[in-house]
């Protein structure tokens, strides 16, 4: 089951030490949005592949997105999925405004805002 | 996909230098170490658990696009080490498909000497183990594909580095090694024997190459273009966006090619948008459910269903002799086409479960079920031949009784077993009320000559 997640930046980018989203401190296949000019400790948008979640659900440095299809259209969440993700996004200075269209309208939007954040030193958590 | 170079490094001498073993195979300017010939397996750093990171490239190629492949058997050790491309020789820059140690497959870039791991997959393995990597670069998409797989085991979409640069080997310290290295052109797709999961959007099929799916194909094809006589062809169901395909010329999309049996698979994809230009043609012998809005249909292109098999796939029409004056069936998803020939041979597609006509006095009848929507076909070929003379197409009538007509007529050519037949097609719906007792429809067909003939279909009540 595919989940997207926040994950915080690690690494130094070093050949030994890529940039990368913490998540890959997990036996898990990932596939994160790095931005343009990664930074360390800065919010990355990462989707993971794994029938288990739990260890992922369960660290508290990694805030999860709510699970619908990414062709869905925010707008048919449910409230509380929509609300939570409102407040999750806001916990990273991102802006309601990313939110609209289909799930990935949004999910673009997001890594959007991270990219900015990370080469212009926004706020992030 | 045609190799454009291929190094097994027979030839080396054992812990000769790579650089040394060829003049081809410079050290690449950002990085320290040496790769050498292994005793054991192609070429490994030489440099060892505490040593520097080694990396050569491939001089002498001067590759034809940004778009190509990168291939090695890579045995993972204890370093990071992996086939690298679009590789900068101005600064350190290049994408690297990578084994992380036995536990890790790493997709990653280095612009200017920052690395960054943008996707991530696990081995699963905790011991040494040789991998099949292979490091794909087309636009903006850069995949790694693992043993030889048909789909991309990482997939990333990166801009950072978009100039064909070079492409080489890459092994940080400690062990592991590199071994049977090729680049190969990435320009078509074709005969793909297993399921195709991979985005092919804005993949070129070219003139003549067949996209075959043997298994489920699953893959985005936006934008994809079949050329001239390209083919897709999926055996079983084609559930992908198509959306906004164009198909050009005399390709087409075919569901299900030939084959001996009932055809069960059904057309689910998208086709909003899709073109299908010229002489393409959409056949589908399953349900069709898909959405189609929006197509443009260009020329002769068409989309069929079940009849337009006999002018697609001819050779699937067996005639077979005997008592027989007319018939045959063609079952697909509930509908089935009927064709009389009129006198002679039977005809019917290969073996499926056809419903075979039955002599009643002097009319040969077909068993129909009153709930029945078919299509019918009704062979005028001898008719014509007779008569010396040509159907007049558009005065062609359709006479139905007890049986409501759905569309047609319409007149249709098909080559079956290399002579061309011509067919008045109709499709017709289920029955209300009682049935008469003459329960048929009737071919009327205007002929240039000014003569007209009748050709009758007599149907007999069965149940479902």
């Amino acid at each position: 089951m595919k989940r997207f997640y926040l994950a915080p930046t690690i690494g130094d980018g070093s050949e030994e030490d890529s940039f990368r989203p913490a998540i890959a401190n997990y036996s898990v296949a990932y596939a994160s949005w790095m931005p343009d000019v990664p930074v360390f400790g800065k919010m990355v948008l990462v989707e993971v592949a794994t029938n288990d979640h739990s260890g992922l659900l369960a660290d508290a440095q990694f805030s999860v997105l709510p699970a619908y299809p990414v062709d869905l259209q925010v707008s048919s969440m449910n409230s509380g999925d929509y609300s939570g993700l409102v407040d999750t996004l806001n916990e990273y200075a991102i802006p309601d405004s990313a939110i609209g269209g289909s799930y990935w309208d949004t999910l673009v939007a997001i890594s959007v805002f991270l990219n900015e954040q990370a080469r212009y030193g926004k706020a992030a958590r | 996909m045609a190799k454009l170079l291929a190094d097994d490094f027979n030839t080396g001498v054992i812990g000769e230098r790579l650089n040394v073993y060829s003049p081809d195979w410079p050290k690449y300017g950002f990085a320290a170490g040496n790769m050498v010939i292994s005793a054991t397996n192609g070429i490994e750093n030489a440099e060892g658990a505490g040593g520097s990171v080694a990396s050569n490239y491939r001089a002498d190629l001067v590759l034809p696009s940004a778009d190509y492949s990168v291939s090695a058997d890579v045995i993972s050790g204890t370093s990071i080490i992996g086939v690298i491309a679009r590789v900068s020789l101005s600064a350190s820059t290049f994408y690297q498909a990578r084994l992380n140690g036995y536990g890790t497959i790493e997709l990653a870039r280095s612009v200017n000497g920052a690395f960054t791991t943008m996707v991530s997959a696990p081995t699963n393995r905790t011991t040494q183990a040789k991998y099949r990597l292979r490091l794909e670069c087309k636009d903006s998409q850069i995949s790694v594909y693992l043993d030889d797989a048909a789909t991309p085991l990482l997939t990333a979409t990166s801009t950072h580095i978009t100039t064909a640069g070079k492409a080489g080997v890459r092994s940080g310290p400690g062990s592991g090694y590199i071994d049977n290295f090729s680049i190969d052109t990435i320009d078509s797709v074709e005969g793909i024997s297993a399921s195709l999961n991979a985005t092919l959007a804005e993949a070129i099929s070219s003139s003549s190459a067949n996209l075959q799916v043997e298994g489920v194909l699953v893959s985005e094809l936006a934008a994809v273009i079949l050329e001239m006589s390209g083919t897709l062809e999926s055996k079983v169901s084609l559930v992908k966006t198509l959306a906004p395909a164009t198909l050009t010329a005399a390709a087409y999309i075919e569901i299900e090619p030939p084959a001996p049996d009932g055809i069960e698979v059904a057309l689910l994809s998208t086709l909003s948008a899709a073109t299908l230009a010229a002489a393409a043609s959409l056949a589908v012998n399953g349900v069709l459910s898909s959405t189609l809005a929006g197509p443009t249909l260009v020329a002769a292109a068409r989309t069929s269903t079940a009849f337009d098999i006999l002018r697609l796939h001819p050779a699937r029409v067996v005639r077979f002799g005997g008592s027989g004056s007319r018939v045959v069936v063609f079952e697909g998803s509930g509908s089935r086409v009927v064709v009389f020939e009129g006198s002679g041979k039977r005809i019917r597609i290969n073996e499926m479960d056809v419903k075979v006509p039955i002599k009643d006095g002097e009319k040969w009848k077909v068993e129909r079920d009153r709930d029945e929507i078919s299509y019918y076909a009704a062979d005028i070929t001898n008719e014509l031949r007779d008569r010396n003379t040509t159907a007049v197409e558009s005065a062609v009538i359709p006479l139905t009784y007890g049986v409501e007509l759905l569309e047609g007529p319409e007149v249709q050519v098909a080559t079956v077993e290399g002579v061309e037949r011509t067919f008045v097609v109709v499709k017709l719906g289920d029955v209300d009320g009682e049935l008469p007792d003459d329960w048929r429809w009737v071919a009327r067909v205007p002929c240039a000559n000014g003569e007209r003939f009748d050709k009758t279909t007599w149907f007999s009540e069965v149940d479902p």
